[in-house]
């Protein structure tokens, strides 16, 4: 594990985007083969009921993009003084260049500005959060973390395991240089052994596309996969001892923590994360993935947008992040949120 | 926990339907899903503080070979 404290980072606001097109599960004839008990099973184990997904001509960039703007003319931010951009996505717009640099472009930032992509799903949003503290700590002032996917676009309709699970969302979030600001604590960890636990093997250089990786339709064939019984070995093995050390690392017991917000996995997987370190549902949300699926990095956001809007608005919280999956990694964090801008959830219409 | 009790905990959490014994090939159990490993792994967990090998589980051809995977956390 290691053990970071990110100082002088403060965050000054959230916003969210998700898609306006909904999907259910109960209107998947694809899925299980119609099986109602089946679907039923699975609906009050996972949770698993809608998800949200972007059209054909949209990516991750977009919803971004519009999360970006509605920070940046509710705070009042000049442009010329963001100068930094993270955009983390697996579904970026190209394969070169970057989609921060694409970004870059259309929101109009200076060239004072230093831009990367980085390619984390499901930690993402916590992994950013470090990031921008890096930098806020080595030079920046004020950082546009940019953390989102849409991966309705990688799922295969046929795979029961995935398909019915991926939801998309875009998120942006101000990070500023604050010597006042409260320390921020991280515990981050990989294990790339189980890489192939959650992958999409088609598309890159180690098996770039051919004739028969695509559809009778003409799409691609990302052949993506997820071994779910060895995601849940891993969750149960590793994120309770993250949550446990990040909170024993920044000093703080568990009842000093306002809520636990964490990656929305799936329910049966929350719970047990509940269950494991002895905290009350009440503290966990769990109903970001009933309502828009698995939404990668941006499930995170999305939580507090939906759920904690009006705490984080009015009042000062103390939470517990924990993000985890592709990788495979996992990051614990602990934050504060000091009466911070939070949009409500912003639809995108396309 | 005794090994029986493990097992009726199994039928229970997974819903099995129809009688089982630890001579039931998994394959003729129609509860039997992704789902229920995962239930299963949730089992383990919980009550010996213990994750079985996912490949181990996943290669279990009957509900005897489940059991066998936890047989050093049993009361006897």
């Amino acid at each position: 594990m290691v053990y970071s404290i990110i100082k002088n980072t403060k965050i000054s606001g959230i916003s969210t985007l998700i898609p306006k097109k909904e999907l259910s599960l109960l209107d998947d004839k694809n899925l299980y083969n119609s099986d109602k008990a089946k679907l039923d099973r699975v609906i009050n184990s996972s949770g698993f009921l809608k998800r949200r997904v972007v059209g054909k001509n949209t990516t991750t960039a977009d919803l971004c993009e519009k999360a970006a703007n509605d920070l940046i003319d509710n705070l009042n931010i000049d442009k010329s003084t963001i100068d930094g951009l993270i955009f983390i996505s697996y579904t970026p717009d190209y394969i070169m260049p970057a989609t921060s640099y694409v970004l870059h472009n259309k929101l109009g930032l200076s060239k004072n500005c230093i831009v990367q992509d980085v390619p984390q799903a499901c930690s993402g949003f916590v992994y950013g959060l470090w990031l921008a503290g890096m930098m806020l700590n080595s030079g920046c002032k004020k950082i546009l973390l940019l953390v989102g996917d849409t991966f309705s676009k990688f799922t295969d309709m046929f795979n029961n395991n995935t398909a019915p699970v991926f939801g998309d969302a875009g998120s942006a979030t101000i990070l500023e240089y604050d010597e006042n600001a409260q320390e921020m604590f991280f515990n981050i960890n990989s294990d790339g052994s189980k890489h192939e636990s959650l992958i999409c093997s088609n598309g890159g250089f180690r098996n770039p596309p051919k004739k028969d990786n695509f559809y009778p339709d003409g799409t691609f064939k990302y052949n993506s996969k997820m071994d779910g019984a060895e995601i849940f070995n891993f969750t149960l093995e590793e994120i309770p001892s993250s949550i446990e050390s990040v909170l024993n690392y920044a000093g703080i017991e568990k009842n000093d923590i306002d809520y636990f917000v964490l990656h929305q996995a799936n329910k049966f997987i929350l719970q047990t994360i509940a269950d494991t370190i002895n905290v009350d549902y009440s503290k966990i949300p769990m109903n970001t993935l009933t309502k828009y699926g698995n939404q990668c990095g941006a499930s995170i956001p999305c939580t507090i947008s939906d759920n904690l809007k009006k705490e984080v608005t009015g009042k000062n919280l103390k939470l517990a992040l924990c993000g985890f999956g592709v990788g495979l990694s996992w990051i614990s964090a602990i934050i504060n949120l000091k009466k911070i801008y939070c949009s409500d959830l912003i639809e995108y219409e396309g | 926990m005794k090994r029986e009790d493990f097992l009726n905990e199994i039928i229970s959490a997974i819903k099995i339907s129809t009688q089982v014994k630890e001579e039931t090939v998994i394959s003729d159990i129609k509860e039997w899903d992704s789902l229920a490993i995962l239930t299963l792994i949730a089992l383990f967990h919980k009550n010996f503080n213990f994750r079985p090998d996912t490949t181990s589980l996943k290669n279990c051809k009957n509900l005897k070979e489940i059991l066998d995977l936890g047989v050093k956390y049993y009361e006897k």
